[in-house]
């Protein structure tokens, strides 16, 4: 049998969005960590604790990376305005 | 016109014709396009149909028009994540999907297969319109295990 998320109510997918801003390292963060580890409720307590506890781990890592890629991101485009010659708008972008 | 949420017959056929590759290397490639709520989606849709002009607003088929939106008429390409095996089911999962810096609302969407003439997969309802303003527009796929993945052979 073919069953898919479809057949249940509609608000299987989940829709998040932002206004004048894009998502959080924490928002992106936390979308990614439920992509790398399931924690399922049914699981025997011990392991569900030490799962959450690794859980946690993996999310402090993410938060870290995506916040200095957002960071890097940032210098590579404030170098690149600098460049051409505009030097406001590089303050700009490294004051965000 | 309206979007019920479901996985399409055409689909469901053509899974056992071998007309869809849901491998993560090598598959086909599945895009996701939004509409607004007037569009008229479901069990019976068979394929992704480009609006007659993008950028009209409304377009002719209520997919979410380019004009002011940030939107590409399409939709954006997903990633796979592949398929898994669980138990007696197996099922699909793609990532997390964000339409960056839009302005745009919408009411759902379609899954289709570039790959093979953009024939549909599935239609999902967001449960009403779903606006960003400059902002960005996120669709979260359900947990990818036998019992939430979006699709699922059990």
């Amino acid at each position: 049998m073919i069953g898919e998320s479809a057949n249940a109510p509609s608000g299987v997918v989940n829709v998040v969005t932002t206004d004048n801003r894009g998502l959080t390292p924490e928002e992106l963060a936390e979308m990614a960590l439920n992509k790398i580890i399931y924690v399922g409720k049914d699981l025997p307590e011990p392991v569900r604790v030490q799962a959450l506890s690794y859980q946690e781990q993996i999310k402090q890592i993410l938060i870290k990376y995506l916040k200095q890629a957002v960071t890097s991101d940032r210098a590579t485009l404030a170098g690149e305005l600098e460049r051409q010659g505009h030097a406001d708008m590089a303050n700009i972008v490294r004051s965000l | 016109m309206a979007i019920t949420q479901a996985l399409c017959n055409s689909f469901k056929q053509e899974v056992l014709e071998g007309g869809h590759n849901f491998a993560s290397s090598a598959g086909d490639t599945f895009k996701l396009a939004l509409y607004e709520s007037s569009a008229t989606l479901g069990a019976s849709t068979t394929a992704y149909a480009a609006p007659a002009d993008a950028a009209a607003d409304p377009t002719s088929t209520y997919e979410v028009s380019t004009t002011g939106t940030n939107y590409t008429s399409g939709g954006q390409a997903l990633t796979n994540n592949g398929t898994s095996l669980s138990g007696t089911t197996a099922f699909v999962d793609f990532a997390d999907e964000v339409f960056s810096s839009v302005t745009l609302t919408a009411a759902g969407c379609l899954i289709y297969n570039s790959s093979q003439s953009n024939t549909a997969v599935i239609v999902l309802s967001f449960g009403g319109d779903k606006t960003a303003t400059n902002g960005d527009f996120t669709i979260q796929f359900p947990t990818a295990d036998s019992s939430n993945a979006l699709i699922r052979i059990t």
